[in-house]
């Protein structure tokens, strides 16, 4: 009926799809592990980091730069956030830092609405092969082996800072018990901001994978991502590193799949939802996630 | 202090009275004759589709200035007054009452789009102030309506010509369709598809997408597919140029097929987007940048001079639709909002920037001839005319 190929050929997409996703959720889920606050907001630094590697590009002609300021804009962007609007709410219940959250989205999006434009910008990165590869028969698009590789290390990298480094652990015992990793000596505030830099790094190198693939910025390039990092850490498992990584791939590869063959049914966006529904419902800790 | 007698203190109220009534009259533009000719217009100037309402805003702007330089409407300056919908009906609405009872224009132009301009209309149509359109292609807008006149494209027409181009200008007998889920898009597929039909092509796929979509893989990866193995010659994608991003995709998927768009991919806003891979892309539209009437030129020159970038379909329109309506209250040569529609639906043979109009339909829709625009070096060139009446007049 449907071919190996045709699938394998969804599969590839959909695998692409879902690492942009899984890129801005592994931010999100570091954040949430540790404050235990969604930061809504981390889909306003992937649109910063989208825009700032377009200024980058478009001024210097620099891939190099472009992915600098991909990461160095978002990690700025991000320490600010957490310092001005979660470290001063720590101890508040956790519905204020995420209106907070919700309402910095939103301001720094149309920030950047009124300052570049409301309008999408094409950006296209001279350099990036455009043309179709083809492997055993399946088409890739170059874009593809860069956006999969990419956060595919990016998950490796990070778990592997998480698991075998000294900050890592110690990030690790302040999402357990806050109190008591202080009392034993962990720089409470400094791991923090590492924590929320590392995920802005992420998220901006997310919004340039982006534009990557799509071949353009738009101040509301943030709107659909927001809700969707959060499907992937409920999916994933709040906290879970391989689970944002796994979840944003599942995410990617039923969207294009049920769109393809079932698209008439419902909007493509639909499906994300029904996969959060259907988790909560059957798994609520997500995949990697610990029962409470 | 002394008292004033009780007869005097009336005088002075009274008196006092008439010149605030007078001074506010005359600020109204209400006694004693306006001094400038109020026109109302509305675009999307903020939100997604802003690209598009700043474009039809300075395509509007240039008409106003050409007419006042060259002495106004019927003796009087053309004074442009500007809203923005945000693409929002709810606030086209709010906008067009403003216009019709605070700003009392004596009539307006839509430079938005058809989700906008069908809640506007019926506003304008009850107040009975004339509302002309520019380029939404909702039938609806002018449907049953007394007060509303469209200068820009219908869908049915534009589908109609994109089936007939598919095949007989460009040989096609295999045709895919991607449209953008809403009437216009909807009204496109649907026309196009009959007349590819009805000229014995095969229709090998259609289906639709969100205006929010940017990934387009799940559709493009089976239109692949057919064409790898059924074959296919034109893909006909029906967006605006927010889905350029689909052309890149598209051909970044190694889908060879020819590209074939309708108006909404007419800005240069969608060659930005689609980058190298807009290269060859033919769209369905009114506005022909080689054409030789001079007015074209001079528009293409002032556009460009005002904002450094190249003009389109939108700003094309915006301008005809405010050239139309200053032709017609000329013709009219009175304000009265009933005379200056009558000279509208009369009005014939008005060769503007965004094509030429030969006449208006009783539905209040223009008959004009469209172009085929291409790609060619990142810009659009003609690629061919369609003037055949059985494609481009409305049945309606």
């Amino acid at each position: 009926m449907v071919s190996t190929e045709a699938l394998l050929q969804h599969l590839v997409s959909g695998l692409t799809v879902g690492s942009i996703y899984a890129a801005t959720a592994l931010g999100l889920t570091i954040v949430y592990g540790l404050l235990k606050v969604l930061h809504i907001a981390h889909a306003a630094v992937y649109v910063i980091g989208g825009y700032a590697a377009y200024i980058a590009y478009t001024s210097t002609g620099s891939i190099v730069l472009a992915v600098a300021a991909a990461a160095v804009v978002p990690a700025v962007a991000g320490v600010v956030l957490a310092r001005i609007l979660y470290m001063p709410m720590l101890e508040k219940p956790r519905h204020i830092p995420l209106m907070l959250s919700i309402a910095a989205f939103l301001l720094i999006e149309e920030l950047i609405a009124n300052i570049f434009g409301h309008h999408p910008k094409g950006f296209h990165i001279e350099g990036v092969p455009t043309d179709p590869i083809d492997i055993g028969g399946i088409t890739i698009r170059p874009s593809s082996l860069i956006v999969v590789p990419v956060t595919v290390l990016a998950t490796i990298a990070l778990w592997v800072a998480y698991n075998r480094t000294k900050m890592g652990i110690a990030s690790q015992a302040l999402v357990q018990d806050m109190e008591v990793a202080q009392a034993l000596g962990v720089n409470m505030p400094f791991i923090v901001y590492v924590n929320f830099a590392i995920g802005s790094i992420l998220a901006g190198i997310a919004g340039l994978l982006y534009a990557v693939h799509y071949g353009s910025i738009s101040p509301y390039m943030g709107d659909v991502v927001a809700y969707k990092a959060l499907v992937v850490i409920v999916l994933g498992g709040f906290g879970s590193i391989m689970g944002a990584l796994v979840g944003g791939l599942i995410l990617g590869v039923a969207e294009e799949v049920l769109t393809s063959y079932l698209g008439y049914i419902l909007p493509r966006e639909a499906y994300a939802f029904i996969v959060l529904i259907l988790l909560l419902i059957l798994r609520p800790q997500g995949l990697f996630g610990r029962a409470e | 202090m002394r008292s004033i007698s009780t007869p005097k203190l009336i005088a002075i109220i009274v008196v006092l009275a008439i010149i605030a009534v007078a001074a506010y009259a005359i600020l109204r533009g209400g006694i004693g004759g306006p001094e400038t000719i109020k026109i109302g217009f509305f675009a999307p100037l903020t939100g997604p589709a802003s690209a598009d309402g700043i474009a039809a805003r300075t395509g509007a702007e240039i008409a106003v200035e050409i007419l006042n330089e060259q002495g106004g409407v019927l003796g009087k300056k053309v004074e442009l007054v500007v809203y923005d919908d945000a693409l929002n009906p709810d606030q086209a609405i709010a906008v067009s009452h403003k216009m019709i009872e605070q700003d009392q224009v004596v009539a307006a132009v839509s430079g938005s789009y058809s989700s906008t301009t069908l809640a506007a209309s019926s506003v304008f149509d009850e107040a009975g102030v004339p509302l002309v359109v520019a380029y939404a292609v909702n039938p609806l807008i002018t449907k049953d309506k007394q007060f509303v006149i469209r200068v820009g494209m219908v869908a049915e027409v534009e589908g109609r010509a994109a089936g007939y181009t598919a095949v007989n200008l460009l040989g096609a007998r295999k045709v895919a369709i991607l449209y953008i889920d809403n009437p216009y898009g909807k009204a496109l597929a649907d026309n196009a598809k009959a007349k590819l039909e009805e000229l014995g092509a095969e229709v090998v796929f259609v289906d639709k997408f969100q205006f929010a979509t940017d990934d387009f893989s799940p559709w493009l990866n089976q239109i692949k597919s057919i064409e790898e193995t059924k074959g296919l010659d034109v893909l006909m994608i029906f967006g605006y140029y927010q889905h350029a991003t689909a052309v890149k995709q598209a051909r970044e998927l190694g889908i060879k097929a020819q590209i074939l768009g309708a108006e909404g991919f007419d800005s240069p806003k969608f060659i930005e987007i689609a980058g190298p891979a807009a290269e060859g892309v033919i769209i369905v539209t009114d506005f022909d940048r080689d054409s030789p009437n001079p007015l074209v030129k001079e528009f293409i020159k002032r556009y460009r001079e005002k904002r450094g970038i190249e003009p389109d379909m939108v700003a094309a329109s915006a301008f005809d639709a405010v050239m139309v309506l200053a032709k017609a209250i000329e013709k009219a040569g009175s304000l009265d909002k009933q005379k200056i529609m009558d000279a509208l639906r009369g009005l014939t043979d008005y060769d503007g920037v965004a094509g030429k109009i030969l006449r208006f339909t009783p539905g209040g829709n223009a008959v004009k001839e469209l172009t085929l625009q291409i790609v060619r070096n990142g810009e659009f060139r003609r690629y061919g005319m369609i003037t055949e009446e059985e494609i481009i007049v409305p049945s309606e």
